[in-house]
């Protein structure tokens, strides 16, 4: 059978967003009326709307073709996705230097041309430069010593 | 006249020692990023934005919009020497431009860029100037139904003029608008889709959401090829200076460029890219020299180099007169504007006359500053190509993370970031269009909120949308629009005209 995987893709990406909005609405949030709109009458509206348009896309990828997908760089899409977490989880804790080098260490793993030494580098130059221009140079209110660090 | 009292007043305001600093750095930094390819200016506008929050709500605005253009010209000047884009609407430029520079004419083509730029620049901040007091005079005229109406015309338009599948951008518009909705409920103060997290009740951070979808999914689409395709063999440019047979032939192409580009960059979604592309396309078709094209032709550097340059700033219009963003960057200002405590609209022409001409002013200033900046200095921004990509790409994780912390200091925000980064990923990799999601995100509440009050004021009657003349006639517009871009042969055509690119 002849399919379209990224409009097959599409489609249930939209339709599970346009489900979700819409149970969200009917099941949480007052609907209204046409005259009298409740805070759920719009997204209702516009979830409709991103079903259908799923559906549409859905039909059509049944009967077209696509490029093969390229295959995702797994690694990539882990340590990126990790690198603002872990600086979200340590900035308060461990300070911006500590939080950017450990960040930036994991960003820059997601690279296949890396090695840990040249990421310890390469991550220690940016803690040092992102630490002297937003914290002395442009006062950013951030902690440079993290309470985890300073015992308080 | 009065043209020339509110220009006088913008630039006292342009011109004071701050501002023209701001205006400088903000032209620096857009070069910068836009010699760097795998950074736009849209992820930059994003990781300043909480900086700029600090400053001046003039200087600020002046700070941001030198990047956008700044990165323009940048993009121009690694799209002659190495045959790469580092904006994609430079792309056009590197066809003529590759091939004057690898004939030895890097320095006139350069130069024809730089002039063509500043030339158009100049045009079109007096054509800001001309159509912004009438059209915020219609403007202040508009009810919540035209609102809509609008709002309703400009979505439309951006998905006729973005690449790709059109229902596909339509249903990331109504994603964008969907996840624009969540937070607190305006009218009720009913909390919408948090699920208790207080986290959200603000809604979702807009600029986690702009630093995800184009920020880290950019960097996710670089890493899918590391193979090195970099070349640093740059030849040495000499004799910047064109012949004054080459200043002959850029004359015509440069003012064709400009004027296609300021039309084109008014209508939302259009911009820079559309404008380059346009005007390369009519150029190659007019010019009596249309056989030198793609091997070399100074018009072809001149005409999509004037085009982007106008289009990139005619599309300032919508978003000073009328508060409604055309595209992703315009987006980010208006985001500015917000979080500086000013509500966009047609009111900031009338209420802030020193920051709305102050920023038009600024525009000629800080186009002048790039014709000094960027010819002489060329070296230097060509030597910044030898950063190799996996020492740039950490950088721009660390400070869009660093960005993002700052806006509110919350951990949380950074969440969002991976998780706007993934979902972004994901639907590029599904040929989905970014740009339309970000436009809807920043229009939902608004277009939610002049449709709720449209049908207050008509008591639940939808046929307000069409019995008022102006809305009607906007609606009537976007039916056309999509009609036009949905019939096969233009559908056919618009993918050609992308894939060319």
């Amino acid at each position: 059978m002849i399919t379209n995987a990224k409009d097959l893709a599409t489609c249930g990406i939209f339709i599970a967003f346009g489900v979700f909005f819409a149970a969200t609405a009917l099941g949480t949030l007052d609907v209204g009326s046409a005259m009298r709109m409740g805070p759920g009458y719009f997204p209702l509206l516009l979830a409709g709307l991103l079903i259908l348009i799923g559906i549409v896309i859905g039909v059509r990828g049944f009967v077209s073709t696509s490029a093969p997908l390229q295959p995702a760089p797994w690694r990539a899409v882990l340590m990126i996705s990790l690198a603002p977490i872990i600086f979200g989880v340590t900035v308060r804790g461990l300070g911006l230097p500590a939080a950017i080098f450990l960040s930036t260490c994991a960003a820059a793993m997601a690279s296949r041309r890396m090695s840990v030494p040249r990421a310890v580098i390469v991550s220690g130059a940016i803690a040092v430069f992102s630490t002297a221009v937003f914290v002395y140079a442009l006062r950013l209110p951030m902690p440079v010593v993290g309470s985890w660090l300073s015992g308080s | 006249m009065d043209l020339i009292g509110n220009l006088a007043t913008g630039f006292s305001v342009a011109l004071t020692v701050a501002n023209l600093a701001y205006c400088l750095a903000g032209a620096v930094i857009g070069t910068l990023i836009g010699v760097l390819p795998g950074i736009g200016p849209v992820a930059t506008m994003a990781m300043l934005l909480p900086i700029t929050a600090t400053l001046p709500p003039t200087s600020s605005l002046i700070m941001l919009a030198g990047i956008y253009y700044g990165a323009q010209y940048g993009g121009s000047t690694t799209a002659i020497l190495i045959n790469l884009p580092g904006e994609s609407s430079s792309s056009v430029t590197t066809i003529d431009g590759y091939q004057m520079a690898r004939r030895g004419r890097a320095g006139p083509a350069l130069a024809a860029a730089a002039i063509a730029s500043f030339f158009a620049g100049s045009v079109s901040t007096l054509v800001i100037a001309l159509f912004a007091l009438p059209l915020t005079a219609v403007a202040l005229r508009f009810g919540p139904p035209e609102y809509f109406a609008l709002m309703v015309f400009g979505l439309v338009s951006s998905v006729a003029l973005a690449s790709g599948s059109t229902l596909k951008a339509i249903g990331m518009i109504l994603l964008g608008l969907l996840l624009g909705l969540v937070g607190t409920d305006l009218y009720t103060g009913a909390p919408r889709f948090t699920f208790g997290s207080m986290d959200l009740a603000d809604g979702i951070d807009f600029v986690a959401v702009a630093v995800g979808v184009f920020g880290l999914s950019e960097i996710l689409r670089n890493l899918e090829d590391e193979s090195p395709t970099r070349s640093a063999a740059i030849q040495k440019v000499s004799g910047l200076w064109p012949s004054r047979e080459d200043l002959r032939r850029i004359v015509a192409p440069t003012l064709r460029g400009t004027f296609i580009g300021a039309a084109l960059g008014i209508l939302p979604g259009g911009g820079a890219l559309l404008s380059a592309f346009a005007a390369y396309t009519i150029e190659k078709k007019l010019s009596r020299n249309s056989r030198e094209f793609g091997s070399g032709a100074i018009e072809g550097v001149a005409a999509p180099e004037s085009a982007n340059n106008a289009g990139a700033q005619t599309s300032f219009i919508p978003m000073l007169t009328l508060g409604i963003p055309s595209n992703p960057v315009m987006a980010l200002m208006i985001g500015a504007m917000i979080m500086q405590g000013i509500a966009p609209g047609p009111n900031v022409a009338t209420e802030k006359p020193e920051l709305f001409w102050g920023v038009i002013a600024s525009m000629w200033v800080g186009n002048a500053m790039l014709v000094l900046l960027n010819l002489p200095l060329i070296g230097i921004w060509v030597r910044l190509l030898s950063i190799p990509y996996y020492v740039l790409f950490p950088a721009i994780v660390a400070f869009c993370a660093i960005g993002v912390y700052s806006v509110d200091n919350n951990a949380f925000d950074l969440f969002e970031v991976t998780v706007f980064g993934l979902l972004g990923y994901a639907l590029v990799k599904l040929d989905c269009e970014p740009a339309p999601l970000v436009l809807g995100f920043i229009l939902g509440p608004m277009i939610e909120e002049h449709f709720r009050r449209s049908m207050i004021i008509s008591l639940g009657d939808p046929s307000v949308f069409v019995t008022r003349p102006i809305s009607a006639g906007l609606l009537f517009l976007a039916a056309v629009a999509l009609v036009i871009v949905s019939l096969p042969a233009i559908a056919s055509k618009r993918e050609k005209v992308f894939v060319d690119e």
